[in-house]
């Protein structure tokens, strides 16, 4: 029997990409069709229900029409159920509020819900904190036990918390967990497995690498875990280290060179580090436009630190030399510091003054 | 600090050279092209280095000097510092990762580590840029003679400002206002931020209005949820309703099922009863429907088959009519054929009458035939006579055309012909004359020839007239004889053909008379001839009608139809009569055999009729028919009680049979009042339909405000863009202010840290210099010298190249002595007064003299005029 565990969707969440307005529509709905690829998935695969550990939706930012996408998805799949258990930025009863659910659609509560698949029973809560819903818990520890839970995994109880301690040597087989967007899993106890599924889509840059779903097929009381890559588009941040670097060419090479491998319909963040000097060619709009054609979407974040050495300006008996040493002299961060000589030095050469 | 001496291993042009400095004024003098410009920079090489190499050679030291004569390039240096002497060593190489440098203290010959590579920026606290441009005056090219002021005072300002920096620090501050303004304006709403700002302003309302949609949506929702339950509450009352309707309507349905059932037994009963009074009222029973239709048919024929009296009237009169006509046709009507004969003869005897008429000569013809009797009356002549006239006539009209054939006697042949003879008279009379003039006018050749023309045809004119006149002579006794024999045979024949033909023409004949005579002659015969075959034609014809009226009338006679008149109608009237009188004996045949008929009909009739009352005990009178009749209602009422009787016992059977269970079952006790529980469901269905309405109001609302909230995620995204690039702006712009700020602090603290120690030393040696009053000196902020001239102060453009050179040198010794303070620095003229005259020179050379005191100074000179 299978079953997919997924999570953190963040249907009609913001982008965390920066990507312009009608990329960031696009990659929204193409969240929506990963999930309806999903469906296809479980259903050409004969998955028994596809577990849905919470953030499906993102606080108060679900629209109607994805609300209805989803219900027909889930609709149109009627051979798989689908577990959905709210998470802490679901409003899926408001998403749904006024709607018919399809049968196949089945939620959770605040209390223990348990729903049954021959030999397997999976269980799920949406907890109050206020009341002991650990203990709560009722489990057959001769069937196949599959608990579905959202939070952060803890030592300790607390508000948006799993207190893996809690739930260990309860019968529990597979613990789908939701709420962390990479992928992790690890031994519960002796019986059982925590994982985290991560999320089915990256949608900003701290959510980087192969994101998808967990496949878990349990057989004869036994489970076995496999991660399938499910994503349409990866997010990459690639660091460039432009210290020896002069000219845009060479840095755009490196650029090149760094993201070999990456593929072209990839979403893809150029950390530019090291030092640079006031001679660098360092025009991150041109940077960007020359690599956009390589992938989906470029974004280039400028770590770098300008190379000032102090015997270059400190007896420079000159303007700027005057002028460095007051902005040095400032109060002004580290970074602030470096903008002001970068801005004034680029004026006082006559070159364009790149913001 | 003072320098001791230098050797110059390889550097430019320069190759094993070695130079000792006095510690105050050295003067170095050798000519052009000696090197002294290359030994300058050599000694700022051993205190600075040499830079990195440029691409343009003049930037590129390294390359510049590179030893003409190779080697190794680099030398040393001997200089003192605080009382000790130190050696520098450096070597160069393409790069400056191989140059070499070497520092050691002659006090112990030993590597010393008081200074670094970058000793000349330890020593005098300047860059290499900046001590070469304030301890270097260089040589007056030709090219800064000409423009010497504004050339070496944008040196002398380049000493506090970069070169670039006073080029470009207006547009740098332009250019950074610029972008400031781009993002915030100084002035006015422009700018991305204030942009940004209203598109924040604008969203965050529109979000505020999404917002407040979600809000309202929720509370919608809640609405709906809770309109939602109580509309299920209430469709769950109405289903507990419908259950007791049904049992109220299940109660209703049995009563009315066992009424049903008493309705059918009491139709049954009822229908049994008719029959039983029905069937009482025929005691002899009621026939069946077959037996009474035949009895009623059997009546019917009876009726039908009595003689109608246009029959028996037809049969008279059909009697009638023969016994007429008996008489008449007692030998037999006339057979058809014989009618044929008679109407074809009828027809030859009108068409013999007919021709008999027509057969005459028309009247053209009648008239014509007139005319010829009258024209002949006298006789016809026959074919002798007319031959003779036809001689006659020939014989005369040939005498008279050979008469007039024959001429006269007294005619000439050529009276009324042009002669040609008297054409050549007139010719040689014309010839004669002309050659006559000719002469006498002495054309006597040409006169001559004229002359003998004329002569020539003369005489042919008189031989022609000679030769007819001959002619005639011989021709005219002849033709008179003849013309009078043909006379003569003329007047005979007109007596002869007057003779014959006087008869018909009288005294004057026509010119064709005997023509005409034989023509109408001839046409006469032929009328004559017609008129005789034309009445044998009629007399024919006659003969023929005649017989053929004799047959007919015989015909007529016969059957007594003869009458004077016309044949055909007589005919006519005859076969009419023949044909009425067929007609009226078939008739009579036919009316007697229906007449039979009838009465052997009328009497099987009745006897089916007299069996069927019998049977039946009816006694039939005169309507007898009305009696069987009624029987016959009385049949058809008794089959339908029978069929309604058999209907009502199968409805009841079948009624019983499916409602047995019902009808067997005790009554139930009527627990519900079904008009109350009606009304009750018109109620709910009322209410149920009130809240369905205005759920479907609300879910309208619903969609209208999912709608505005709907838009939150885009609005929310396109705010956090709209913040960020406004935060961003605005950072930047306050970023940018204070970039302008340092700017223009570090112009301002710039150009007042040097501006007052050199405005005093300036003062000072200008007036030790030129004895220039200092209040007739003005040094701006740029640095830039301006002197009072016939009171108002002039720039140094309005001073000659030798004043402004020593303004200048008394500019560079003011700057040397602001930005040394530490160290005093050597300072190297690169034959700097070639402009000043002698007068100027001794001054500037007494000065510099005064100032070796001061400073070193190594003077490099070519002109021994300028020699210090």
């Amino acid at each position: 029997m299978k079953f997919i565990h997924c999570s953190d969707l963040h249907l009609d969440s913001s982008m965390e990409t920066n990507l312009p307005p009608e990329k960031a529509r696009q990659r929204a709905n193409e969240i929506c069709a990963t999930f309806r690829r999903m469906a296809a998935y479980a259903a050409e695969r004969q998955v028994t229900a596809v577990l849905i550990a919470g953030d499906l939706f993102d606080t108060a930012r679900v629209t109607g029409k994805t609300a209805d996408y989803i219900l027909s998805v889930i609709a149109q799949t009627p051979s798989v159920d689908f577990l959905y258990l709210c998470g802490n930025h679901d409003e899926s009863r408001r998403a749904f509020a006024g709607r018919e659910l399809p049968e196949n659609l089945k939620t959770f509560g605040s209390e223990w819900r348990y729903y049954r698949y021959g030999a397997v029973c999976i269980a799920g809560i949406e907890p109050e904190e206020q009341t002991d819903w650990y203990s709560a818990l009722r489990l057959d520890e001769r069937e196949t036990n599959l608990v579905l839970l959202h939070g952060q995994e803890a030592t300790q109880r607390g508000p948006g918390l799993v207190c893996l301690p809690q739930l260990r040597d309860r019968g529990i087989d597979y613990l789908a967990l939701g709420h962390l967007h990479s992928y992790r899993e690890q031994k519960l106890d002796l019986r059982g497995r925590w994982c985290y599924c991560g999320c089915l889509e990256g949608r900003g840059f701290d959510e980087c690498g192969q994101k998808g779903f967990v496949l878990v097929e349990a057989e004869d009381g036994k489970v076995k875990t496999e991660f399938v890559p499910f994503a349409k588009r990866t997010l990459h941040e690639i660091p460039v280290d432009i210290s020896q670097l002069q000219t845009v060419s060479q840095i755009g090479q490196a650029m090149r060179s760094a993201a070999e491998g990456v593929a072209r319909e990839d979403l893809v963040k150029f950390t530019l580090r090291g030092a640079f000097t006031t001679d660098t060619q360092k025009d991150l709009r041109f940077l960007t436009q020359t690599m956009e054609p390589d992938y989906y979407f470029v974004k280039i974040k400028d770590e770098t630190t300008l190379r000032l050495e102090k015997q270059s300006y400190e007896h420079d008996i000159s303007l700027k030399g005057e002028f460095i040493r007051m902005v040095m002299a400032s109060d002004q961060s580290e970074q602030d510091r470096q903008t002001m000589i970068l801005w004034g030095l680029q004026a006082l050469s006559g070159e364009e003054i790149v913001l | 600090m003072r320098l001791v001496q230098c050797h110059v291993e390889n550097f430019g042009g320069l190759a094993d050279y070695s130079c000792r400095f006095e510690s105050g004024l050295t003067v170095l003098h050798a000519p052009n092209g000696f090197g002294k410009s290359t030994l300058a920079e050599f000694i700022r090489a051993m205190f600075y280095g040499l830079p990195r190499a440029s691409k343009t050679l003049g930037k590129n030291l390294r390359k510049k000097y590179l030893p003409w004569q190779g080697g190794r390039f680099g030398g040393n240096l001997v200089f003192e510092h605080e009382g000790v002497q130190y050696r520098i060593e450096r070597t160069f190489g393409e790069k400056p990762a191989a140059d070499t440098f070497a520092l050691y203290d002659l006090t112990t010959n030993k590597k010393s580590a008081r200074f670094s590579p970058q000793i000349g920026l330890e020593l005098f606290g300047l860059d290499s840029d900046s001590f070469e441009r304030s301890t270097y005056l260089p040589q007056q090219r030709g090219e800064l003679n000409s423009f010497s002021t504004d050339a070496i005072q944008a040196k002398l300002a380049d000493l506090v400002e970069d070169t670039n920096d006073v080029n470009n620090y207006d547009k740098a501050v332009k250019a950074l206002r610029e972008k400031r303004s781009s993002l915030l304006a100084y002035r006015g709403a422009g700018g991305s931020v204030p942009h940004a700002q209203e598109r924040i302003s604008q969203l965050e309302q529109s979000l505020q209005q999404c917002r407040d949609a979600h809000t309202a949506l929720a509370e919608q929702l809640d609405r709906e949820q809770t309109g939602r339950q109580a509309l299920e509450d209430l469709k769950q009352r109405h289903r507990q309703l419908l259950d007791q309707l049904r049992q109220a309507s299940t109660a209703a349905g049995k009563a009315a099922i066992a009424g049903q059932y008493r309705r059918l037994q009491e139709k049954k009963k009822e229908a049994r009863a008719q029959l039983d009074r029905l069937e009482a009222a025929w005691p002899g029973g009621i026939a069946p429907r077959q037996e009474i239709t035949q009895a009623l048919e059997a009546m019917a024929q009876a009726a039908s088959c009595e003689p109608s009296p246009s029959l028996l009237q037809a049969h008279a009169e059909a009697e009638r009519s023969l016994q007429a006509d008996a008489a008449r046709f007692q030998a037999g009507v006339p057979a058809e054929q014989e009618f044929a004969v008679c109407r074809q003869n009828c027809r030859q005897y009108e068409q013999c009458c007919d021709l008999a008429q027509t057969a005459c000569l028309g009247t053209d013809e009648q008239t014509r035939l007139t005319e010829l009797e009258q024209f002949f009356a006298a006789g016809t002549p026959d074919a002798q006579q007319m031959q003779t006239i036809r001689a006659h006539q020939a014989e005369l009209t040939r005498c008279r055309a050979e008469l007039a054939a024959t001429p006269p006697a007294e005619q000439t042949p050529t009276r009324g012909k042009k002669s040609p003879a008297l054409l050549l008279l007139l010719l040689a009379v014309a010839a004669v004359a002309a050659g006559a003039l000719l002469l006498t006018k002495g054309g006597y050749a040409a006169g001559g020839i004229l002359l003998g023309c004329g002569v020539a045809c003369l005489l042919s004119a008189m031989y022609l007239r000679l030769r007819a006149l001959m002619t005639l002579q011989q021709a005219a006794p002849k033709d008179g004889v003849r013309r009078q024999a043909l006379e003569e045979q003329i007047a005979r024949l007109d007596a002869r053909l007057q003779t014959a033909l006087s008869p018909y023409f009288g005294a004057q004949l026509p010119p064709d008379a005997a023509a005409v005579v034989e023509s109408r002659a001839a046409q006469y015969r032929d009328l004559l001839e017609k008129r005789a075959r034309v009445e044998a034609e009629r007399q024919r014809h006659l003969e023929r009608a005649q017989a053929l009226e004799s047959e007919i009338s015989a015909f007529l006679a016969r059957y007594g139809a003869h009458a004077p008149g016309d044949f055909s109608e007589q005919l006519a009237a005859l076969q009419r009569a023949a044909d009425r009188y067929v007609h009226n004996r078939e008739a009579a045949a036919q009316y007697d055999a229906q007449l039979r008929a009838a009465a052997s009909q009328l009497r099987t009739h009745r006897k089916t009729v007299d069996a069927f009352a019998e049977k039946y005990g009816l006694t039939l009178d005169d309507d007898g028919r009305g009696t069987v009749q009624n029987m016959a209602q009385a049949a058809a009422r008794r089959q339908t009680l029978l069929e309604s009787l058999a209907a009502l016992e199968q409805e009841e059977t079948s009624f019983y049979a499916e409602n047995r269970q019902i009808l067997d079952e005790p009554d139930p006790p009527q627990t519900f009042d079904l008009p109350q529980l009606q009304r009750r469901q018109r109620e709910l269905e009322a209410e149920i339909n009130a809240r369905t309405h205005a759920l479907t109001q609300l879910n309208q609302s619903i969609r209208t405000l999912r709608q505005t909230a709907d838009q939150r995620p885009e609005l929310e995204d396109a705010l956090a863009a709209c913040r960020a690039e406004f935060a961003e702006g605005r950072e930047k712009a306050a970023l940018l202010d204070q970039t302008i700020a340092f700017l223009q602090q570090a112009k301002e603290r710039l150009t007042t840290s040097y501006l007052g120690a050199v405005e005093k030393s300036f003062s000072g040696y200008l007036r030790r210099l030129t004895g220039e009053a200092p209040e007739h000196v003005y040094l701006d902020a740029q640095l830039q010298v301006k002197m009072e001239r016939f009171g108002q102060m002039r720039e140094l453009g309005h001073f000659s190249a030798g004043q402004t050179d020593l303004i200048l040198l008394c500019m560079r010794f003011a700057l040397v002595d602001a930005l040394f303070k530490r160290t005093k620095p050597f300072i190297i003229l690169d034959d700097p007064f070639v402009n000043l005259d002698d007068e100027n020179t001794g001054q500037a050379l007494a000065l510099l003299r005064e100032l070796a005191g001061q400073y070193q100074i190594l003077y490099l000179v070519c002109n021994q005029s300028r020699c210090a």
